[in-house]
């Protein structure tokens, strides 16, 4: 009975502990305008990609607040995957009563648009690859709910181009991915249908962890294919590190969805620019918190993914000419640049 | 901070915390109970989410449950068959279907990784209508969670009492004995397993409709976690009788979510809260033990001090 009474009492003073130590960042110093607009961020998990795309947006934010004369004060927290923590993140977010939430990734997003069902609270995303397939969003042209952001949907099509341009005689790709990965389920299947339209053979490859995925790289090596996609998945991102080696060696070019995959060995990387993504996050959930835009009518930005990326040491090592495949690539690209091989981006600046 | 912010995390504490209990309870019975660790439990957890999830995808929101729950005995059955019938050791038989149910999973989500549940109806949903008439639809999951752990946590405190419970119970805490009584523990191995694993997976089913979507690592770190909330849960009621003892599985996985709620509030960054629950956990255990060793350590160092003055 004793501990029961006990418990009780600890609950009480918890809750004491909380109603006094509430969020102890310092209220900004509010400027002349004297508006604070309340912002919760949400990573997923700890990814290149994802946490450039969280810094871009706090940068932009505060260079907005600048401009405008308002004070964006940010929280921001990682639920590295735990489903349960997750949704205790964001129910804090609602309790310190934030004025719009930012959800970078899929289950994040889900997740804010489920907890602000009945409040309201307007949700804007990042870096969803599908939107609609995942129910977030009506249409990308009218979300028609409290949600809106912005996507990085790959565009396949024009990856597919790219390595018939490099070697037009291609024959048969190897899809390498993870099929746990949600952003490669869309990617795959555009992929997939490009092939069979264009009639290239094509094998899939999949794994689910770093030892699995250089056994699927072993495995389509000796299958002898001509070229690799992957699209911006996380898990072949992770072992990238590991399989590019393997793949210079038997002369293979791995083709993939961003330009950290290059960054880390690929020989091209070709996508969304995050950094321009987070940018862009911010001033959508900017325009919405301060210019009273409305989620509903706020088109889902996407972007035209033209950036090409291509690492100077692969192409040597595959014997291909740098220039050569630059006048080749030319007409799919917005624009065309280097990289060596290096483990983060820090290392190359 | 007003009232009804701190009402209002506590509660989703308690929601938590009551969706996790039954995973907790799962591993009661199936940990100490049986003394058996099933580390299947995080695909388990999983596997309820998915099936539970791609069954209310399809229109039938009640039936997801008991299709969740049928999903995690077929899964118990088969860790109890391989550490029973086909010579696995127990924890290795649990990790082999835990990895092999990835897949499984998968394949049931139609070889995506995430379903969104926004646009389905659920048990939730169908009970935030039944709520709205009286004016209570923002406790709506609250009522599920209560109402499913309330139902658990009787039938188990009922099936403990029976001829078979007390098998079960008698095989974990001396298998020899059970044998020499003629009960096969084999048979109660795999009841007990069956049994664990449906709770987990409605616990999962229920936490992926709660939050309307499911995706593959929704289970992931279940097993720890339920591990610290029984071993917490044991420090409140673990010497009482059984009743209590399972109350007290529901009041560990609610302590474990109200101090995560609580470190967050002082904005203590998520990814330091599994180095908060190890120590939680490591307190838990401890702080007990050290009580009962205390009147020993004292009556040592006093008879050193006495040697010592001797000695001078």
């Amino acid at each position: 009975m004793k501990k029961i009474f006990a418990f009780v009492l600890s609950i009480i003073m918890a809750a004491a502990c909380m109603a006094a130590c509430s969020p102890s960042n310092p209220a900004p110093t509010s400027d002349a305008d004297g508006k604070t607009v309340k912002v919760g961020i949400c990573n997923y998990v700890d990814d290149a990609s994802l946490n450039q795309i969280v810094e871009n947006i706090q940068a932009r934010l505060k260079e907005i607040g600048g401009e405008k004369g308002v004070a964006f004060d940010v929280s921001y927290d990682n639920c590295n995957a735990d489903a349960n923590l997750l949704t205790q993140i964001i129910s804090n977010f609602i309790a310190d009563d934030v004025d719009i939430m930012i959800g970078v990734a899929t289950p994040v997003a889900m997740a804010m648009q489920a907890a602000t069902e009945d409040n309201g609270i307007p949700v804007v995303f990042a870096a969803v690859s599908d939107p609609v397939g995942a129910g977030l969003v009506e249409s990308m042209e009218a979300p028609g709910s409290n949600v809106t952001g912005t996507s990085d949907y790959l565009d396949t099509a024009a990856v597919m181009q790219l390595i018939t341009a490099a070697d037009p005689d291609v024959k048969n790709i190897a899809l390498l991915y993870d099929i746990g990965q949600d952003s490669s389920t869309a990617a795959i299947a555009h992929a997939k249908e490009y092939l069979d339209a264009n009639g290239i053979a094509y094998g899939e490859y999949t794994g689910t962890t770093v030892d699995e995925v250089t056994l699927a790289v072993q495995a389509l090596i000796a299958d002898g294919v001509d070229a690799v996609f992957t699209p911006t998945d996380n898990t072949i991102m992770k072992s990238e590190l590991s399989i590019y080696e393997m793949l210079q060696e038997a002369g293979i070019p791995h083709y993939t969805g961003a330009d950290s995959f290059a960054l880390n060995g690929a020989f091209l990387g070709y996508g969304v620019d995050y950094a321009a993504l987070g940018v862009e996050t911010a001033n959508m959930a900017a325009s919405i918190a301060l210019g009273g835009a409305k989620p509903a009518d706020t088109a889902v930005k996407t972007f035209d993914n033209g950036c090409a990326t291509i690492n100077t040491e692969t192409c040597e090592k595959l014997g291909f000419n740098y220039d050569e495949i630059c006048k080749a690539f030319e007409p799919f690209c917005t624009k065309i640049q280097s990289i060596v091989t290096a483990e983060s981006f820090d290392e190359v600046k | 901070m007003g009232l009804d912010q701190i009402l209002a995390l506590l509660q989703t504490a308690l929601e938590l915390g009551l969706i996790s209990s039954l995973t907790v309870l799962a591993l009661f019975l199936s940990y100490s109970m049986l003394n058996v660790c099933d580390l299947s439990t995080d695909g388990c957890f999983t596997l309820g989410a998915v099936v539970g999830a791609a069954v209310a995808i399809s229109g039938h929101p009640y039936l997801s449950i008991p299709a969740a729950m049928l999903a995690g005995v077929a899964s118990g059955f088969i860790t109890a068959i391989l550490q029973t019938k086909m010579g696995v050791n127990s924890l290795l038989a649990g990790i082999i279907v835990n990895t092999g149910l990835y897949s499984v999973n998968i394949a049931i989500m139609g070889g995506s990784s995430i379903l969104n549940m926004n646009k389905a109806d659920t048990v939730f949903t169908a009970v935030k209508s039944a709520l709205a008439k009286i004016n209570l639809s923002e406790q709506y999951k609250l009522a599920v969670a209560a109402a499913a752990v309330v139902i658990i946590a009787v039938l188990l405190g009922l099936f403990l009492k029976t001829r078979l419970g007390l098998a079960i119970r008698a095989t974990g805490d001396n298998p020899d004995m059970v044998r020499s009584s003629s009960i096969n523990p084999v048979f109660t191995t795999i009841i007990g397993l069956c049994v664990a694993n449906s709770f987990t997976a409605l616990s999962g089913c229920l936490l992926a409709q709660a939050q309307k979507s499911v995706n593959i690592d929704i289970g992931g770190g279940m097993v720890t976690i339920a591990l610290a909330s029984l071993l917490i849960g044991n420090v409140f009621l673990g010497k009482k009788k059984m009743p209590l003892r399972i109350a007290g599985m529901v009041l560990g996985a609610f302590v474990f979510r109200l101090v995560y709620t609580i470190a967050l509030r002082f904005n203590m960054p998520a990814f330091m809260l599994k180095l908060v629950s190890s120590v939680i956990v490591v307190a838990a255990i401890s702080i007990p033990y050290i009580k009962q060793q205390l009147p020993l350590i004292k009556r040592r160092l006093e008879s050193r001090k006495r040697e010592g003055n001797a000695n001078a």
